[in-house]
């Protein structure tokens, strides 16, 4: 169990450091896995492929769908944008964040597509016809 | 302002093992009251489950998403236990007022201060 209040809340303002810490990797490549210590990228993220696509997910919590900006460029695939810890309060709180995924040969640039809901993006990223599994009759 | 690093914890419910982290979370304290803001991606309204047992405040998370069991893992960085958050709360707080809102995958819980616990000022005679 946590107290709710402690003596070194009485500081406060480390959101902010918290949150670029957690958003701010920035890397057009796959990280090591386990390397670097085990250490993750602070804004971490999933990749899974099925037969007909592959798909991204992202955790943004608290991240709104205006603020959020993803782009395809050159088989990288970029998240960005900006979450403001307090809405309301535009003092100097913004946290700009951005994570690059190198994405596999076979992807159907035109038919990506992107859902934000509840703090996690989901983006679909359909492979071209010709890279779908397909079977093969045996005449 | 406390943040927490991932905590998983296995517990027994009902036969089922479920896992759970400790989310994220922050405290904003004010005159009025105090903000708990707890970040659970992947939550939504119908996912939280907020409790008090005397002093201490229960807060769970279910998440509405999971990977599907038929993608294949090529890159795997997110934990995707639900969330538990136990605060006890060594505060003065009118438990009959406190509120909550989740939005984006975050959940703000307003909690007024009891009337005897707020600021007064005392005049000098």
């Amino acid at each position: 169990m946590i107290s709710l209040l402690r003596p070194d809340m009485s500081r406060s303002g480390n959101l902010e450091d918290w949150l670029r810490e957690y958003f701010s990797f920035d890397d057009p490549f796959f990280p090591p896995r386990g390397g670097l210590a085990g250490r993750l990228p602070a804004l971490p993220a999933d990749f899974y492929e099925d037969g007909d696509a592959f798909h991204a997910l992202l955790e943004l919590p608290g991240v709104a769908k205006e603020n959020l900006d993803v782009t395809l460029e050159n088989s990288v695939l970029r998240v960005s944008g900006k979450y403001n810890p307090r809405p309301g309060d535009e003092a100097n709180r913004v946290v700009e964040f951005s994570r690059s995924l190198a994405l596999p040969d076979g992807v159907d640039g035109a038919g990506v597509s992107a859902e934000l809901r509840d703090g996690i993006l989901h983006l679909r990223l359909p492979k071209h016809e010709e890279r779908k599994p397909r079977s093969i009759q045996i005449g | 302002m406390t943040t927490t690093a991932d905590l998983p914890s296995k517990v027994a419910n009902g036969g089922e093992q479920r896992r759970f982290r400790r989310p994220v979370y922050e405290v904003d304290a004010n005159a009025d009251g105090y903000q708990i803001s707890v970040f659970m991606p992947g939550v939504a309204k119908d996912g939280v489950q907020i409790a008090l047992h005397g002093r201490n405040l229960e807060i769970e998370g279910t998440r509405r998403d999971r990977p599907q069991e038929s993608w294949r893992p090529v890159l795997t960085e997110l934990n995707w236990d639900d969330y538990r958050l136990r605060l006890e709360l060594n505060v003065r707080v009118n438990d009959s007022a406190i509120s909550a809102q989740v939005t984006d995958g975050v959940l703000r819980l307003t909690l007024p201060k009891a009337d005897e616990a707020k600021p007064r000022r005392i005049e000098v005679a």
